[in-house]
């Protein structure tokens, strides 16, 4: 077997990400596992799965590049303690490093060939790397950073490592302390200051105002310690490393120079990163993450009631769990999850309880990154993240996968769990409607019909519309084509667990209603009457808006209320868009109603349901301190875990709130650029 | 109509607004139009698009009983094959960057390596302890900071660790500084500038940055009223024959 480099997170473009190698020196051939395993268990599985670095892992690519030395071991080099070289025990190794076991020598030093035995090895290897972690197979104690180098022996684990990544990423101070008391002028580094003043100190967002600053003075200069919580009593839920004030010493002396807080990443290795650390290391790494809130979806992945909230960047996903009105992350996956879904920009994620345990699981289909579509399963790994069990590729038995397939999530069949509709009317002809009923680990083409539906000639604008419009447990199907004849078109298509029965069709007309091309539909029971009635929309095709309630009787729908250009407390026009909700929690189907566009101002409304009629509420412009704007999108969800349907994540580029609608429309959260939840201040 | 469109601000008591007057209101019934759907159609209507779909499937609950489309046993899954990424013709200059390995030893920077790269290339906001800009013909054409390379730093000790790190400084490393294809011609090699700096501060590169964007790094400094950062060194021109045969020919193979 060659010398070889193994991606071991593939997180993107080098010249886009932060690109470590890992290199190591000392392993022969036969005793790569040793230097796999330490690759796997410190990097992998210890830096990288600690707060920062799981978070912003997709920042960075890590490439293990496995290289055969002669010898096992390297070279040991004894010194006296006037630094004469006593002793030396050669190893012929890849990259001639030795080991000193020596804290004044940093225990591992450069042998005369190794600048360019590495400058080789990357060369070849990792062309565009940016920081290296030289691996020596020694069991000693010891590691040196020398700029971009980090030379570790086996002995360092994984929180040395995170800690010197915190030089090498965050260009942060070390927070130690020795005895000496600094002099100097204010330090260059975000983290270390020379300043007692509340009112210009570096992190002073951060620092509560009922915190005392100086928060620790060192009674004794001179004793080498970092002091901690000594001014006042320290609060019973301080946290020493996430609640920030001023502590003195820091940067190897032990008075005149202060630090955020008790014991942080810098100082004690094991500990996360400060708020103040934390936050540099968001702040520099943003750009190589590539992180927005473009693209997100809500779901109750991990069953407890509460929706959480997966955010999706190119190939990455990440995942915060609900806790009251605030998210924290739970998991992440850069590139791929186990069972292997690749993801990819054009993932397309649809959130259902397809195996009836209780938890949502989450269908991903791309039918635009890859040779060929792809549809995968991914479900709760126990961990908070997601791991794939079925995956599809191209086809699955009776439905050819292609470009423009679109899916919708109903329970066609009534056994609890759900199912998928896939439709194409796009990529073939005749157009296609697939049942895809769920086996709980998987899908089978239950019916699959061609061109037509249950006495529904299929077009290209069909859109379909699940729902239980007859209450029998069974996902039914509206559909809808305002396009593609000459007339308008409405169906009601009952479901018979495994096909569809037509049980209604309107043409041109429904009732109290005229069709028109732009009609817009939600799905819901606003009545609460156990059946899923119709909600229709029109701001294009008349002179003004005009929106209906269509209730289901099961067999066809009546109208209960028509809004001609207003509604109880909302003024409709012609960009409205709606979103079904359950605001009060009644089992009725409410409407959250947004409009950019048409007046000189923002507009968020709830539409609540009466059962035969709407009252709504609306705020304008600004949400507490969101902003709304043309870029906000919306997704309505249940993160509180409270009756009904009540929450909505909004969401742009940079920020990502959190809403409640009821009493009336609040922001509860709200997070800029990534989710963290600050003990005092924020990052902006 | 007395309407509220005019101040364009939402009055849920006002009356409807007029969206478009030339259009009419909704009717109770709508019109009867020509193409029309038939009931209880049995054929698919024809479509210009595509052709069918090869997979057969079940049409009927009868089919779907004693067909065999049943859902394959999950297993384990290889990689997803793609993406079908067209590959950049030669002489076609997309996406690219040049990277500089530069060696520093006492100050003195010489270029070591150098590639041309595909992909995108992205800078930090210029927050570190050391930068370093890249100039053509006083242009900025690519700036980007970092940690202190300069610095030695040994791990604490467990047999005494009050005596924490070992710090130290080193006189020799090498930095990276990378251009994007994009902004440099090869004529224009022999002057590109490289500059390595420290700043004051971590962030005050990022903040002359904000007041005075786009401008060589020390220049940025004095439009901002700010303290020059600490020159380190100065590279004046990369001369590709310091490179070796291949590597200089690569690079020269794609630059305009």
């Amino acid at each position: 077997m060659p010398e070889s480099v193994t991606t071991l997170q593939p997180a993107g473009s080098p010249g886009a990400k932060r690109d470590i190698a890992i290199v190591g020196d000392g392993f022969q051939e036969g005793e790569q596992s040793l230097f796999n395993d330490y690759c796997r268990d410190t990097v992998m599985e210890g830096v990288f799965r600690q707060d920062f670095y799981y978070e912003a892992a997709q920042a960075f690519n890590i490439y293990r590049v496995n290289l055969f030395s002669a010898d096992s071991g390297v070279t040991t080099n004894t010194y006296d303690a006037d630094g004469n070289l006593v002793n030396s025990v050669h190893r012929d190794t890849r990259l001639d490093t030795i080991f000193t076991g020596m804290w004044a020598r940093c225990w591992i030093e450069d042998g005369p060939s190794t600048s360019s035995r590495l400058n080789m090895v990357l060369s070849a290897f990792v062309p565009d790397w940016d920081f290296v972690l030289i691996v020596v197979n020694s069991t000693g104690f010891g590691g040196c950073r020398r700029g971009n180098r980090l030379y570790v022996t086996r002995g360092a684990d994984w929180s040395v490592v995170a800690h010197e990544f915190g030089h090498g990423f965050g260009s942060l101070a070390d927070e130690y302390c020795r005895p000496g008391t600094f002099s100097g002028s204010e330090p260059q580094e975000v983290n270390v200051t020379a300043n007692m003043n509340r009112s210009t100190l570096k992190w002073r967002q951060f620092v509560s105002p009922t915190t005392p600053v100086p928060t620790g003075v060192n009674p004794n200069p001179g004793n080498g310690a970092c002091t901690g919580y000594n001014q006042g009593t320290r609060p019973a839920l301080w946290s020493s490393d996430l609640d920030a004030g001023l502590f003195e010493g820091a940067k190897y002396q032990d008075s005149g120079i202060y630090r955020p807080v008790e014991n942080c990443r810098m100082r004690g290795n094991s500990p996360q990163f400060d708020p103040v650390c934390y936050t540099e290391m968001r702040r520099i790494q943003h750009p190589f993450s590539g992180q927005t809130f473009n693209h997100v979806v809500t779901g109750d992945f991990n069953g407890d009631g509460r929706d959480e909230v997966l955010v999706h960047n190119e190939n990455s996903i990440q995942i915060y769990q609900a806790s009251g009105n605030q998210l924290d992350f739970v998991a992440g996956a850069v590139e791929r999850v186990p069972g292997s879904w690749q993801f990819a920009s054009g993932d397309k994620f649809y959130v259902g309880d397809f195996n009836g345990d209780g938890k949502d699981e989450v269908i991903v289909y791309n039918s635009t990154n890859w040779n060929q579509e792809y549809l995968g399963l991914l479900v709760d790994d126990g961990d908070g993240g997601l791991r794939l069990i079925r995956r599809y590729d191209d086809r699955m038995p009776g439905w050819q996968f292609a470009r423009d397939d679109t899916f919708a999530v109903a329970d066609f069949n009534g056994d609890g769990t759900d199912d998928l509709i896939v439709s194409n009317g796009t990529n073939w002809s005749p157009a296609y409607l697939g049942m895809l009923r769920s086996t709980g680990f998987g899908f089978t083409v239950a019916r699959r019909y061609d061109g037509v539906l249950a006495g529904w000639q299929m077009r290209k604008g069909d859109r379909y519309l699940p729902g239980d419009f007859n209450g029998d447990g069974r996902d039914d199907l509206y559909v809808w084509n305002g396009t593609d004849w000459s007339v308008r078109y409405l169906a009601m298509l009952h479901s018979t667990g495994s096909g569809y029965a037509m049980v209604k069709r309107y043409d041109n007309t429904a009732p109290g209603w005229s069709m028109a091309k732009h009609d817009q539909h939600v799905v819901g029971d606003f009545t609460g009457e156990g059946r899923d009635d119709l909600y229709v929309f029109n701001g294009d095709d008349w002179s003004k808006a005009y929106l209906g309630m269509l209730s289901s009787t099961g067999s066809e729908l009546s109208m209960v209320n028509r809004y001609d250009g207003n509604a109880p407390g909302w003024q409709m026009r012609r960009h409205d868009r709606h979103w079904a909700m359950d605001v009060d929690g009644n089992g009725r189907t409410d409407l959250l109603v947004y409009n950019y566009q048409d007046w000189s101002t923002e507009y968020l409304g709830t539409m609540v349901s009466t059962g035969s009629g709407l009252t709504c509420n609306w705020r304008a412009d600004w949400l507490g301190e969101w902003n709304l704007g043309s870029v906000d999108q919306f997704e309505p969800c249940n993160y509180e875990g409270a009756s009904g349907r009540r929450d909505v994540v909004v969401h742009n580029d940079n920020w990502l709130g959190m809403i409640r609608a009821t009493p009336t429309l609040s922001l509860q959260r709200l997070y800029y650029r990534w989710i963290h939840n600050y003990r005092q201040g924020r990052n902006w | 109509m007395a309407n509220n469109a005019d101040k364009n601000v939402m009055d849920s008591a006002a009356a409807p607004v007029i969206e478009d007057a030339s259009l009419p209101e909704m009717p109770l019934a709508g019109d009867i139009a020509r193409e029309i759907m038939e009931t209880g159609a049995g054929a698919p209507s024809p479509g210009p698009r595509g052709a069918e779909m090869p997979e057969p499937a079940p049409s009927s609950e009868a089919d779907e009983e004693s067909a065999s489309y049943g859902d394959e046993e999950p297993g384990s899954y290889g990689d997803m094959e793609g993406p079908a990424a067209a590959c950049a013709p030669p002489g076609d200059y997309t996406e690219a960057y040049l990277r500089l390995a530069i060696d520093v030893d006492d100050g003195e920077l010489t270029l070591v390596d150098a590639a041309v790269i595909d992909g995108p290339v992205v800078f930090s906001d210029l927050t570190g302890q050391m930068a370093y800009d890249a100039v053509v013909h006083g242009r900025r054409v690519a700036a980007d900071a970092f940690d202190d390379l300069a610095v030695r730093h040994s791990f604490l000790s467990p047999d005494s660790p009050e005596t924490g790190h070992g710090v130290g400084q080193t006189s020799h490393y090498q930095f990276v500084a990378r251009v994007p294809r994009s902004e440099v011609t090869l004529d224009e090699l022999a002057d590109l500038e490289v500059t390595l700096m420290r700043p004051p501060s971590t962030r005050a590169l990022a903040e002359n940055e904000a007041a005075a964007p786009g401008l060589p790094l020390e220049d940025a400094a004095a439009a901002a009223g700010s303290e020059q950062p600490e020159i380190v060194g100065r590279l004046h021109g990369i001369d590709l024959e310091q490179l070796g045969g291949s590597a200089a020919e690569a690079v020269r193979s794609r630059l305009r």
